[in-house]
């Protein structure tokens, strides 16, 4: 069974968002395990001279180096990821890569109609960076919009359209993790790669 | 007029601080700019608000009362800081003092697209409706390959890069003043809008007093006070010179109804191209001079956002 490591984009205690990952942990069980992941807690990233990146950091650099993929739930704040997230990526991009080349399927859920769009495009484009280089699932999206009514008192998504959207997406995501398995050969030019932008960013 | 300029990093040694620096002293005799740190504001934290505490207030207050912004930011991950971003978050939560703030976006990064991404995502955010902040269209300064820009002194090496910059910063005043004096032709922010005094008893320096300004031969007596031209005298103008016919004509032959209200709220002209009935906002010949609480009944002040104020 594959191990996932399910990345949660937000410090509040009340999120949908952990929500929908814990959901997902669940309903996928059979399946996949899936182990949450927390953001917060992390110091406001500074660019460290001596590098030095923080425990919690590199702890959860390993989590996701002995994972087969990484699925990412994101909260939007001002049309973009939240901060703490935000916080999160870069310092798993200062001297440490877990994510690079690693399988990564995004999610989110928002209070309005939108479900997140434009902070999922946000995620994507800065999973993209040569700093983190993970391989996004493509032509996916995962929006939960009106979150607030979407669940029940047990925590699952009520939506049967939504549940078999998610089901259908998960099982792509399996595929696509095998997919990215046999795409191995430019995993050693991207960590040469990313040696290189590291010496440059620390300078 | 008055900017503040924020760096969008914690670090100590950045760039985009030297960047901002040079601009503030640099062209310290076309605008002044204080620098603001964002080093003491914690991560965004719904659960833990701090909008009070004293590190937000102040950056509340400082852009609050600032004309405009300029931000310099870096590029992480093709995106702003997470630093930079909290700070936003912080500031579009309980207080909003980015709303309808002009505000210009600059950045410098290691690379060839020096921030390009970081700075139209930077846009997006500012343009959320939480923010609602008013972003400087068009004109990127991108400062690429940053490494090797600045001098010794903290002076950008090359001339051109230092003309281009002046060149936008004095377009981005131009239109700091565009939006800041349609903002208050609306009344600014609601709460204003209620302060504001419609009475016109205040004194500018082109008031002409001594004049009832009620009264319905207002433009005759004040035009006989100052000795106000008319016909075919010439008047110099930017750029050009006409009669006062030649601009009579060329302006009631506009499409739109003008309306000039000074900033003591005075209304002291519109373009008479019709009649008052068929006007979209009538206003009647003896209406000119009146201070606009005579103008428009309280309801209608919103109108005013059409009409044009210096
Ligand atoms: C500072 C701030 C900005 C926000 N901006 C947005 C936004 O741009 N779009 C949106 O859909 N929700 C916005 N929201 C509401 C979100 O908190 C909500 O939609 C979120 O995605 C729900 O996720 P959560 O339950 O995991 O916290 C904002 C909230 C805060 C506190
Ligand atoms: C984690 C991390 C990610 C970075 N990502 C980018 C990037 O995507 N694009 C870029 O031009 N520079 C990137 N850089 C390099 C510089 O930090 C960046 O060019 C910055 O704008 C320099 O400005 P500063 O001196 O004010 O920090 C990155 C650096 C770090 C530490």
């Amino acid at each position: 069974m594959r191990k996932y490591i399910g990345l949660v984009g937000t410090n509040t205690k009340q999120s949908t968002n952990r929500q929908l990952l814990q959901f997902m942990k669940r309903h996928f069980k059979k399946q996949a395990e899936i182990e949450l992941i927390e953001v917060s807690g992390l110091p406001m990233f500074n660019k460290p001279q001596d590098k030095q990146v923080p425990a919690r950091a590199i702890e959860i650099a390993k989590k996701i180096d002995a994972s087969d993929g990484v699925i990412i739930s994101t909260p939007e704040y001002d049309h973009a990821v939240p901060a703490v997230l935000m916080n999160a990526l870069e310092w798993l991009s200062y001297g440490i890569h877990p994510l690079l080349d690693k399988p990564v399927m995004i999610i989110g859920a928002s209070f309005g109609s939108l479900g997140t769009s434009r902070a999922q495009a946000h995620l994507r484009q800065m999973l993209d960076s040569p700093e983190i280089s993970a391989r996004v699932m493509p032509s996916s999206e995962y929006l939960v919009g009106h979150v607030l009514e979407a669940f029940d008192d047990q925590g699952n998504l009520t939506d049967k359209d939504k549940v078999k959207q998610l089901d259908a997406l998960f099982a792509d995501y399996q595929q696509f993790v095998e997919i990215s398995k046999e795409l191995w050969h430019t995993l050693k030019v991207d960590k040469e790669e990313v040696k290189k932008i590291d010496a440059e960013d620390f300078k | 007029m008055k900017l503040v300029g924020i760096a969008g990093t914690v670090e100590d040694k950045s760039y985009n601080k030297i960047l901002l620096q040079f601009i503030a002293n640099h062209f310290s005799r076309l605008v002044d700019i204080e620098i603001l740190g964002i080093e003491d504001i914690p991560m965004f934290d719904q659960d833990n608000d701090q909008t009070n505490s004293g590190a937000i207030q102040y950056l509340n207050r400082k852009i609050s009362g600032a004309d405009g912004v300029i931000i310099a930011t870096p590029e992480h991950n093709h995106t702003i800081t997470a630093a930079l971003k909290s700070v936003i978050e912080w500031l579009s939560f309980k207080v909003h003092p980015f709303s309808n703030k002009p505000v210009m976006i600059v950045g410098a990064s290691y690379y060839e697209q020096g921030s390009s991404r970081a700075q139209l995502n930077l846009r997006q955010i500012l343009e959320a409706p939480g923010v609602n902040a008013i972003v400087f269209p068009g004109n990127e300064f991108l400062l690429a390959n940053v490494k090797e820009a600045f001098d010794d002194n903290g002076n950008l090496k090359d001339d051109k890069t230092t003309a281009f910059l002046e060149s936008t910063l004095q377009k981005f005043l131009k239109f700091v003043k565009v939006i800041n004096t349609m903002d208050q032709a609306s009344g600014g922010n609601d709460d204003a809008a209620d302060s504001e005094d419609l009475n016109a008893t205040g004194k500018i320096s082109t008031t002409i007093e001594d004049v009832d300004m009620a009264a319905d031969d207002w433009v005759e007596k004040a035009a006989e006070k100052v000795h106000a031209v008319d016909g075919n005298t010439y008047v110099k103008l930017d750029r050009g010179l006409l009669t006062v016919d030649q601009l009579n004509y060329f302006l009631n032959s506009m499409p739109i109804e003008l309306t000039y209200a000074d900033s003591n709220n005075q209304f002291i002209y519109y373009n008479k191209m019709t009649d008052t009935k068929k006007m979209l906002a009538p206003r009647r010949p003896g209406q000119v001079g009146d201070p606009l609480s005579l103008v428009h009944p309280s309801g209608l002040l919103r109108e005013l956002s059409t009409s044009f104020t210096p």
